[in-house]
């Protein structure tokens, strides 16, 4: 009985020494959109959060063509749960990453227009992200999709 | 009911319309449109060009003020580390910056104007002073009260001409202010303000007619060295402030040949106006020798001014054979102690000294000379004394020996 008991302390002390450290009520939204220029090299840099990626990847899931990011900008946000949104000018979709070791990792695809979106434009609405194109039309977007179709 | 009933429906309709006009605007865009609308608003400040033209400035100001308030909050996280109230509080500061140049510039414009106005009466009474003192020097017949009127004249001309030198200085150095002076290469704007003071304020004409007045007023009077300091001081500060000027305004008349003309005559004026410091000092010195009857050959610098001097030093030591004593003594003392050593060396070497119009080692040669002089007119009589010294050892010897006989005959008596 005794020798249980020392085994279930024992336990205990082993499972509160490997538990992670976690802090709550991380806010990761960036205030604004960052619309950023694709180089020659198919990569953006985002100065102000010091983020640089290639888009090749993003360009080709797109357009099926990795060469299409010539003369593109891509308009970037990250929400308060620290998902990226990520889409461009006559993209038909808007890609949610989360950050990876050194990569960024395709969350979610939301499908907008079949036709592509235009002039898209981010907005940060606190508990969601708000997505406009040339026609004030505004989509509220969650990682999850557009909120009130899901 | 029903009409009260479509108004509310169309209230209604206008306000999601509204609402959901004002949601679909992109934030970025905003931050981007507040960017831009402060860049213009600083470039409009920089461009002003006129009092009108800020208070312009000053409205729009507080346009984009109360047209972003409402984004005040998406400005200041999406500006970071900028905010909305820093950055047109920039802009107000850049304005009331501006408006402080404006207003030193407005402040020249009416003291320049002021200054020009100050010169035209000034030179007019410089003309008139100038004009009595030639009638006077014509008329001048020694007598006190003619003596006093013509200093009285020659020291009102000279502050007349020294506050108009002062504000022809003034004019000129206004001309530029010093933010100015320090751009290397005057903007077109700068150059057509430049050109319409010059030619509004005759600027070129004042500096011509400064100059050739102070050299006419050297020529008129004879001055004292402290009197040649006293202009020289004056000239060296008008030439540097001309040195400053001068040559951005050669920039600016570099395609009007006549200014350019006007411009390199005034720097031949200013090195003109330095000789005739020079020309003046060797003519008072010459002044001072003759009026104590002592008349020298012409002299215009150092060299020929020693050679002057020892000139007559060698012919009136050539005379004292010939001459009576009484008068060879006489010239002597009128030369030497009555003119060099109470006039030109104590008040005149030093200035020429200074000025480097005379070296050292010259005027230590005419003192020598001055002293071989000397000696010709009292020969030294060193024989004389030696004799007189035997006569008084030979006479102290025969007196102790007496005083020594005198001594043993009264023990002998004694004894």
């Amino acid at each position: 009985m005794k020798r249980s008991l020392l085994f279930i302390i024992a336990g205990l002390l082993a499972y509160s020494g490997c538990s992670s450290l976690t802090l709550q009520s991380a806010n990761f939204s960036w205030p604004v959109e960052s619309v950023l220029p694709v180089n020659s090299d198919g990569n953006v840099v985002e100065q102000r959060y010091s983020i640089e990626f290639n888009t090749l990847p993003l360009f080709f899931e797109e357009y099926q063509d990795s060469s299409a990011y010539a003369g593109k900008e891509v308009r970037l946000i990250r929400d308060q749960q620290g998902y990226y949104y990520m889409t461009a000018n006559e993209f038909k979709n808007v890609y949610v990453f989360q950050a990876g070791e050194g990569e960024l990792i395709l969350e979610n695809k939301i499908s907008i227009y079949e036709t592509g979106i235009l002039r898209p434009a981010f907005n940060q609405r606190g508990t969601y992200i708000e997505l406009i194109d040339a026609n004030n039309k505004s989509f509220s977007l969650t990682h999850n999709g557009i909120e009130g179709e899901m | 009911m029903k009409k009260r009933n479509f108004k509310s429906y169309i209230f209604y309709l206008l306000l999601i319309g509204l609402s959901s006009f004002t949601a679909a605007q992109s934030d970025y865009a905003t931050v981007q449109k507040f960017k831009k609308e402060c860049v213009e608003i600083e470039q409009q400040i920089k461009e002003a060009n006129s009092v009108d033209e800020m208070n312009l400035i000053l409205e729009n100001i507080e346009q984009l003020r109360t047209n972003y308030s409402r984004h005040s909050e998406l400005l200041d996280k999406a500006l970071y580390p900028e905010k909305y109230d820093a950055m047109i509080g920039d802009l107000n500061i850049l304005l009331a910056l501006r408006e402080k140049d404006f207003k030193a510039v407005e402040d020249l414009k009416a003291e320049v104007s002021d200054l020009n106005n100050r010169v035209d009466t000034l030179s007019i009474i410089n003309n008139e002073l100038q004009s009595s003192l030639e009638e006077i020097q014509l008329l001048f017949d020694k007598t006190s009260r003619e003596t006093a009127s013509l200093n009285s004249i020659i020291s009102e001309l000279k502050i007349a001409l020294h506050k108009r030198d002062v504000l022809v200085m003034n004019m000129v150095d206004s001309l530029m202010p010093p933010v100015m002076r320090e751009k290397p290469m005057l903007s077109s704007e700068d150059e057509e303000q430049i050109m319409s003071d010059v030619e509004k304020d005759n600027i070129l004409v004042n500096v011509k007619k400064t100059i050739r007045d102070n050299m006419k007023y050297l020529d008129l009077t004879s001055l004292q060295p402290e009197d040649l300091t006293e202009i020289q001081e004056q000239q060296l500060e008008f030439a540097d402030t001309w040195a400053r000027i001068g040559p951005r305004l050669a920039e600016v008349y570099s395609e009007d040949k006549n200014r350019a003309k006007e411009l390199y005559e005034i720097d031949s004026l200013f090195s003109l106006w330095t000789t005739a410091i020079e020309v003046e000092a060797w003519q008072s010195i010459k002044e001072e020798f003759a009026a104590k009857g002592v008349m020298l050959d012409n002299f215009s610098d150092g060299k020929a001014f020693v050679n002057s001097i020892n000139q007559y030093i060698e012919s009136e030591k050539k005379t004292i054979e010939v001459v009576p004593e009484e008068e060879a003594k006489h010239s002597f003392e009128q030369f030497a102690d009555q003119t060099w050593k109470a006039e030109i060396e104590p008040k005149w070497t030093p200035f020429l000294i200074e000025n480097g119009m005379l070296a050292e080692n010259s005027k230590d040669a005419i003192e020598e000379n001055i002293d071989i002089w000397r000696s010709e007119i009292y020969p030294s009589k060193w024989w004389l004394w030696v004799i007189i010294s035997g006569f008084l050892f030979s006479g102290l010897v025969v007196l102790i020996r007496l005083l020594k006989n005198g001594s043993q005959y009264y023990e002998q008596v004694v004894e």
